[in-house]
């Protein structure tokens, strides 16, 4: 079998295309939003958030609601409320994020295995992802949200890069801060949602945060950081899939394995930053700038 | 004329800056000096309405609030992430983001502004170059280009000498110099009491409350410092007549 052959073979069912397609979506925008989790050092809000989302779709199921739009409400619910905690209290946003974030999640368990009883839902999916299910109503799901975050991102970029890098001299020179963070913290909490179908709310982070931080070692521009970063994610979700379908292994855990891989490599040999890079340019008589200072100069 | 009365800030019970009344002439460069825990930060912050105070502060009779594209701030450097991945250039031109304003993208006049900017610094060779691989001088001048981007008549600078080095120092006084000099006005966070005092033509000195302020001539005299740094300081005269004083 060839190589073309084995790229168009699994694409003649109607469940794999549209399991590419939104393979495709979700690893454009997780990388988009994603790089902004990693820029800002939001990661772990970003993981926080991915578990809360479980609650409302469950409320939304009873409530016969759309249940992406439940999910994204939870999501936003518990990024205000880690908020308030902090703000509110001696204890610290790490803290807060463990709290907030393992009572929606226990909180959505038990409402999902109660609902699963009695209904054709299965909590597995929504922890784990079901890319192979995903239907033509859920494909335009993450279509839209997908559309949303990308012209979101390209209207306000430079509002968005000025406030991720310096929020006070954002604030200083009069940008309405506490509503680009509310933006980010949605674009976030919708980048979630659209992916719960397809790798599911456990290991979406890796998918946000593995193509963007490959990106990161790599560039020097979040612009370049970002596009480069929807690379990688586009193909670790792809490779991702088709390994899932050959080897039949899990699709969620394929693709992140696969960005793993990328993210390794540029550790390892990023040309400014890479851990092997350094020591093969150990013997030449001059190294990089970025290479011939020790870290530390930099650093306040 | 940047007109502040009755400015008050405080932290959970503690008052980090009590009742600071002054009056700031335009066209002054001023040293805000006092030590450690002074609140000279938290009285920048507090008339940037970037934390919440108490007291009136206006410009030219107006609330400064509604006033803020006339304002630049340099914050201080542990307050940037130098791994970010932005360029020179596009930290730059952060300085023109409100002027582009809304839905828009930078034109060729806001490229030149960011380029002309770079060249008052001496860092126009430098616009490519990633913000963290640039020493702690160069980093200061890249954000002092920053705010001439943004073509604002009030300056604001959080310890804009920290990690810096002494050419880079000279450098960025002789701009701050050229800049009061086209009736901007500078308010300079200034920790070290060094030689460097001398540049300026006010000094305000700050002990969670405004212990003097006025020309560096009149403050600057063993009695405020006393009651600033309760009498810790060693004062010298330098062979070239500039007062030296060590905390």
């Amino acid at each position: 079998m060839d190589l073309v052959q084995l790229l168009v073979d699994p694409l003649q069912y109607g469940f794999m295309q549209r399991a590419l397609i939104s393979a495709l979506l979700v690893g454009t925008i997780c990388a988009i939003t994603g790089s902004y989790l990693i820029v800002r050092r939001l990661s772990m809000l970003g993981d926080a958030v991915s578990r809360a989302v479980m609650p409302g779709l469950a409320i939304a199921f009873l409530l016969g609601a759309n249940i992406f739009f439940g999910a994204f409400i939870a999501g936003v619910t518990a990024t205000g409320l880690i908020g308030a905690i902090h703000t509110n209290s001696k204890i610290k946003e790490d803290t807060a994020m463990g709290i907030v974030f393992s009572s929606f999640f226990s909180l959505g368990i038990i409402l999902i295995t109660k609902i699963q009883k009695d209904n054709k839902i299965d909590l597995n999916h929504f922890l784990f992802g079901n890319i192979l299910g995903v239907s033509e109503s859920d494909l335009i799901t993450t279509l839209v949200i997908s559309v949303i975050v990308i012209a979101t991102i390209s209207l306000i970029y430079k509002e968005l890069l000025f406030h991720s890098f310096d929020p006070l001299g954002a604030k200083s020179v009069g940008l309405p801060v506490q509503a680009l963070n509310l933006v980010v913290m949605s674009l976030i909490a919708a980048t979630i949602v659209a992916s719960m179908q397809s790798v599911g709310v456990i290991l979406v982070i890796a998918l946000m945060l593995g193509p963007g931080s490959t990106a990161f070692l790599l560039t020097k521009k979040l612009k370049t950081m970002m596009l480069l970063s929807v690379a990688v994610g586009a193909v670790s979700s792809t490779v991702g899939l088709y390994l899932s379908y050959y080897l039949d292994i899990s699709s969620g855990p394929a693709v992140v394995m696969v960005s793993t891989v990328f993210f390794i490599l540029s550790f390892l040999f990023s040309p400014r930053q890479g851990l092997l890079t350094h020591f093969l340019h150990k013997d030449q008589d001059e190294p990089s700038v970025s290479g011939s200072l020790p870290k530390s100069a930099y650093k306040p | 004329m940047l007109d502040i009365q009755n400015l008050s800030v405080r932290y959970r019970k503690n008052l980090a800056l009590e009742r600071a009344s002054l009056t700031i002439q335009p066209q002054r460069l001023v040293g805000i000096i006092g030590p450690n825990g002074a609140g000279k930060s938290t009285f920048v912050k507090a008339i940037l309405d970037l934390i919440s105070y108490t007291g009136t502060v206006t410009y030219k009779n107006k609330p400064l609030k509604g006033q803020m594209k006339q304002v630049a701030y340099v914050p201080q450097r542990t307050a940037v992430d130098w791994d970010y991945p932005a360029t020179v250039e596009d930290v730059v031109m952060m300085g023109r983001c409100i002027h582009i304003g809304w839905l828009r993208w930078a034109s060729a006049k806001d490229r030149e502004i960011v380029r002309e900017s770079l060249v008052r610094v001496g860092m126009e060779s430098f616009a490519d170059r990633q913000i963290g691989e640039l020493s702690g001088g160069q980093q200061q001048r890249v954000f002092i280009a920053r705010a001439l981007a943004q073509k604002a008549d009030l300056l604001f600078f959080d310890e804009p000498f920290v990690g810096v080095d002494q050419t880079s120092e000279t450098i960025i006084f002789q701009i701050f110099e050229e800049l009061r000099n086209e009736h901007k006005t500078l308010l300079v966070v200034n920790h070290d009491l060094g030689e460097a005092v001398s540049h300026y033509d006010d000094i305000l000195l700050l002990k969670n409350r405004v212990i003097a302020f006025g020309p560096r001539e009149t403050v600057f005299n063993d009695e405020n410092l006393a009651l600033a740094y309760g009498g810790k300081l060693s004062r010298f005269v330098d062979s070239d007549g500039s007062t030296v004083v060590l905390s």
